[in-house]
Parts: C-alpha cells; structure tokens; sequence
C-alpha cells in the first residue's frame, strides 16, 4: 500500500470506520512508514481536539423558556386560525361609536327641534287669536282643551307635523278646533 | 414508560400538541448544539432551535416518514444557520455580535491535563480551532460540526445535508486538510 493510499483513509482509520481488511493493511503499512505515523498523530490530536469541543449547557430555566417559547409561537398560529383576531372582534363596537351615537345624536336634536318649533307655532296661534278678537276667556278654554289630549296625541302631533309634512296642517286643525 | 420517537412523531403529524412538546423536549438540546457550533454565541443558537421547531411545526405534513424526522429537524436547523452564516458575511452583524453580553456561554475545554499552564495551552489551541472552524466554508464548516463534533454518521450527515456519503467523505476530508494547514501555519507562527 502506498503512503498516499494510507493517508487518504488515515481519519477513517483512526475513528474505526473502515472494514477490517483495510485496517490491517493500513496497519501494516504504519509499522513500517515513519511519515505516515506522524501524520497519523497529526490527524489524531485534531480529531480529538475537534471531538473535545462541548456546547456548554445554558441551564434548566433557559431549556424551560425555549420551550414555553416555541409551543407559544406554534400554538398562537392555531389560536389565530380558531378565533377572530381583536382587531375583527373590536369592530361592532366602532361601528357603534362611528355611525349610531352620531344617528342618535342627530334624531335628539331634530326632535328637540320639532318640539321647540311647534311650541313657538303654537303660542303665535293663540296670540294672533287673541288679536282677532278673542276673548281672554276663550283664549283659556282653548289652552285648558289642549292640555285635556292625552299625550300620545301631542307627540304623533308633533312627529306629524314636522316642516313639510303633509299631515301638519290637518293634525293642527284638529287639535286647534279647526280654527286654523 | 417513555414513548417511542416514531410513535411521537406520528402522533405530532397527526396534529397532537402533546406530542410535539415532547419532541421539543427531546431533540432541543442537540438542536441547539450544533447551531452553537455553527454560529459561536447563544443568541443565534437560540434563535436558529426556536426556528427549527416553528418550521417543522408548519411543515409537519410534509413529513411523510416517521423515520426522517430528525434528519429534517437537522436539516431545517443547518439550513437556517447557514443562511444565518451567509448574511453575517455579507457584513450586516458581526459573527460575534454577543461577545460582550454578560452571561454569555462560550465554548469551554474539556480538562485533560491537571497543570495550569496545560490547561492554558489547550485553552489557547482550542481557541485557534474555533477560529480555524470559522474560516471553513458553511457546508464543509456543518459538515465537521455534525460528524465531528456532535457524532453524527456520515450516513446521518448525509441524510441532513441530503447530498451522498461520498460527497460527506470528501467534505470532511477537504475540511480536515484545511484545518491542519491553518492550525500547523498557527503553531510555526507562535
């Protein structure tokens, strides 16, 4: 055997992994080659060393936290397909705060509007009775008939009659005694 | 009584949690170590083993052979540490980036000799391999790391890197060569 043969399975020979023919030719050849068993100590010392190099251990509570860590990230993947993510989750009540308070809003001031229309309108009415000659008599018989209709009246009076509304004119003659 | 891997990682494809926890519990350290070998400090170790798992969690179906599964937990982890290795030499972080992070693990001699000045000696030589590890090339670089340092056959290795054995052979070989040119260039320097 020549020494470039020896040398080129010198590692395997060394960590035993060659079949049992070639190591003893190999075997044989180191009895008797100086250079090849310098180089077999050469690859030796390296193998050892490179086998002598040992990951130090970072501690029980670092194996502990990797592993809370890795099922966290594995596991979140599953809890986001299963459930709905905040963001969705948050959403009817943003469309609450964007668009009901402001239609609530909005329907309470018209109202309030409607109201303080028909209190104004009302109040012209029985002055410019009152200018028509009225009596303060009768001007009182009317007030005290308008206050005798229940309430439900007064507010489908004042919904109907809103600015516009075709039933104004109609729903006031009546409650007014056609005076209107 | 411990379960069986094959019976494990079955039950993991299956979509069992549990198992896969105990799959962590069992392959995490060598994980670990062999991307700490790759990358020389433990924020890249530890971020190479978190990865691994999260990747192997999303590819289980692909794991059609009970059999493979630590050659492709092997293989995602190298994969990832070599693309790691890849980037840091394009110079966007230093490949020592943690050597100033205090309680940082570094790689620690296994005492063969009771002097000090022994101790020291081999300190120092085991200090010029890590370097002269470091100057391989990433695939003749995990080629010694898995065979050498960590055990693994050149059957295994080959599995892992998923080239032949002849190619895992001529790896070592070439890398082994290297190392003991640098490492004899490094003692006549001394």
């Amino acid at each position: 055997m020549f020494c470039r043969q020896v040398q080129s399975h010198l590692d395997d020979y060394i960590l035993n992994q060659i079949n049992k023919e070639l190591f003893d030719q190999i075997d044989n050849h180191l009895k008797e080659c100086l250079d090849c068993r310098k180089r077999l100590q050469t690859n030796k010392q390296l193998i050892l060393e490179l086998q002598s190099i040992k990951t130090p251990d970072p501690g029980d509570y670092y194996w502990q936290q990797i592993e809370e860590s890795i099922l966290a990230k594995t596991l979140g993947v599953n809890n986001e397909k299963a459930e709905l993510p905040d963001r969705v989750k948050a959403e009817p009540i943003s469309i609450i705060q964007r668009y009901l308070i402001p239609l609530a809003a909005s329907f309470v001031l018209l109202f309030g509007a409607i109201m303080l229309f028909n209190s104004i309108q009302s109040q012209t009415q029985f002055s410019s009775q009152a200018t028509n000659g009225s009596s303060p008599y009768i001007l009182a018989e009317k007030s005290a008939e308008l206050s005798e209709k229940s309430d439900s009246q007064i507010f489908t009076a004042i919904v109907a009659a809103a600015p516009g509304s075709l039933g104004r004119h109609l729903i006031f003659t009546n409650i007014s005694g056609g005076s209107r | 009584m411990e379960i069986n891997v094959k019976d494990l990682v079955q039950s993991f494809i299956d979509g069992d949690q549990e198992a896969f926890a105990q799959l962590i519990g069992r392959f995490k350290k060598r994980v670990y170590s062999v991307a700490f070998q790759m990358l020389g400090n433990h924020l890249d170790a530890d971020d190479v083993t978190q990865e691994a798992f999260v990747r192997i969690y999303n590819r289980r179906d692909q794991l059609k052979n009970v059999d493979y599964f630590a050659s492709f937990l092997m293989r995602i982890a190298t994969n990832y540490a070599i693309d790691l290795i890849r980037w840091k030499q394009k110079g966007f972080v230093s490949i020592d980036a943690d050597k100033d992070i205090p309680g940082s693990p570094k790689i620690e001699l296994v005492d063969k000799a009771d002097r000090p000045d022994q101790i020291l000696e081999n300190k120092e030589l085991l200090d010029i391999i890590k370097q002269a590890i470091k100057r391989l090339p990433p695939r003749q670089r995990i080629t010694v790391i898995l065979h050498d340092l960590e055990g693994f056959s050149k059957k295994e290795v080959a599995g892992i890197l998923q080239c032949p054995q002849a190619t895992v052979r001529s790896n070592l070989h070439i890398a082994r060569t290297k190392l003991r040119k640098w490492l004899q260039k490094d003692d006549k320097g001394r």
